[in-house]
């Protein structure tokens, strides 16, 4: 049994509330379950960092049809993937763009719009690719793992809000913030006498397109998730508080606004939050400049994060 | 009933009147395929016209050039109607092409069930 499984097989029993000297049966069955879970994890590994190379290899294709030029190609594998499909797509998007006949102008418009949809998403989704892999060279598989399933259970949830929602295209996000915040203390099933939970979000809807749902959902996450880490070392007691509100509007925007705070032991300050090279903060930045949104740390008091951000009005 | 083996494709006339063409694992369908297909399909025929059923599920991928000569926008269809059978990310995404951006001049429909795409395309056959 190598290293890591050994610290998560010490953690699971703590977990479950066992000694280490639990009975021999059902030790053999975690252990089972945690090789099988270490294979797999070593597995995905592999799979990131390739899947990382693709997203950046279809990126540059799309970058430079973005610019009008026809002549790269995205690879296709024999894996019959979803990247292979996405791949092939963008290579076949562009012929047509080429042999079609349609004006510069019109090709331009079209071009920009492929070009941010797919960045967009692409960059999501490497962010997040990045992140695991990174991660996963620490020895903290346990931890590791939990993290990445809040990623992913924190944007399956806006998927989930979305088809519920009898208008498919926006999600109302204040519905969106109460689900989050009741998944996560789940999550991290921690003491509420020692951390407690504040929501100070307007009970109003407010309906926000997919574009920025899944990017704000992502920033409560990291950032959420930050507070719950390190704000409370040891035993000490304290608050996280979530403010989302609509600050002000005008005729065709609006200005949001979501604020996590902690009064925990605060960011050492050596950590300079636009420039870590740490991925959860990076992901904040990156995420909040795509919502085209200020980002602002204050840390009187502990940690306070302030996005403010606009969103179209329909 | 007598098989074509092609370099990317296996045709054959079915008893049931139906024309087929099952992509091969993995093949890259360029120009010189498109023509050998059509080629074989025409011999098959022997004059008349049917409808035909593409089994696409196995295919990596199509250029332009095949592509529009599948969309027999400059030629005599030679086919009544196509069904295109889809399975993995790329056949569907190819299946959309057909349907959009290199639209045929028969009706095309996609199905990833093979006897849904029969019936559908029995339909179209010649009296
Ligand atoms: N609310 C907070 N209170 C105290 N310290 C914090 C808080 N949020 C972040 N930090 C400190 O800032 C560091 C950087 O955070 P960041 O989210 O970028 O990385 P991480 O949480 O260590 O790893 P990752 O988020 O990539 O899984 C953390 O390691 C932690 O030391
Ligand atoms: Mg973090």
């Amino acid at each position: 049994m190598s290293k890591e499984l050994e610290e998560i097989y010490k953690k699971v029993c703590l977990l479950a509330g066992e000694k280490t000297s639990i009975k021999a049966d059902k030790k053999k069955g975690i252990l089972t379950g945690l090789k099988k879970l270490e294979e797999t994890l070593k597995a995905n590994k592999k799979q990131e960092e390739e899947n990382s190379k693709r997203i950046n290899e279809i990126l540059k294709v799309v970058i430079s049809l973005a610019n009008l030029k026809y002549d790269k190609k995205a690879k296709i594998s024999n894996k019959k993937s979803h990247f292979d499909a996405l791949a092939l797509g963008i290579n076949m998007l562009g012929e047509e763009l080429e042999a079609s006949t349609i004006s510069l102008h019109e090709k331009e418009v079209l071009l920009k719009e492929i070009h941010h949809r797919v960045k967009n998403n692409l960059q999501v989704i490497s962010s997040l690719l990045n992140l695991q892999s990174e991660k996963i060279k620490q020895p903290d598989l346990l931890e590791t793992f939990m993290e990445s399933q809040n990623r992913i259970r924190a944007m399956a949830l806006v998927h989930e809000k979305l088809y519920q929602s009898k208008n498919l295209s926006q999600i109302d996000f204040t519905e969106y913030v109460h689900s989050f915040i009741n998944q996560m203390s789940s999550s991290y099933s921690l003491d509420p006498d020692k951390i407690k939970m504040h929501m100070l979000a307007d009970m109003n809807p407010h309906f926000f397109k997919i574009d920025t749902a899944i990017p704000c959902s992502l920033i409560l996450n990291e950032l959420i998730s930050n507070s719950y880490k390190y704000a409370f070392p040891k035993n000490r007691k304290g608050n996280i508080y979530l403010h989302f509100a609509k600050e002000k509007e005008t005729k065709n925007t609006a200005q949001y606004i979501l604020e996590i705070s902690d009064d925990g032991v605060g960011i050492s300050p050596e950590i300079d939050i636009k420039n870590t090279s740490s991925l959860g903060l990076q992901l904040v930045d990156l995420l909040t400049s795509q919502i085209e949104g200020k980002l602002e740390l204050d840390r009187k008091g502990g940690t306070k994060f302030t996005i403010r951000f606009p969103v179209e009005k329909n | 009933m007598q098989k074509n083996e092609l370099r990317a494709f296996t045709t054959w006339l079915g008893d049931n009147d139906v024309c087929y063409t099952v992509v091969k694992q993995n093949a890259v369908v360029e120009l010189p395929d498109a023509i050998e297909n059509s080629d074989s399909v025409a011999k098959l025929s022997e004059g008349k016209i049917y409808p035909m059923l593409v089994n696409l599920k196995e295919i990596k991928s199509i250029s332009k050039e095949a592509r529009d000569h599948f969309s027999m926008q400059n030629r005599p269809p030679g086919v009544s109607a196509i069904g295109l059978l889809i399975k993995s990310p790329a056949s569907t995404l190819i299946g959309n092409f057909f349907l959009g951006l290199n639209k045929s001049i028969v009706p095309v429909k996609l199905f990833t069930n093979e006897e849904k795409a029969v019936l559908w395309l029995k339909q179209f056959q010649k009296k």
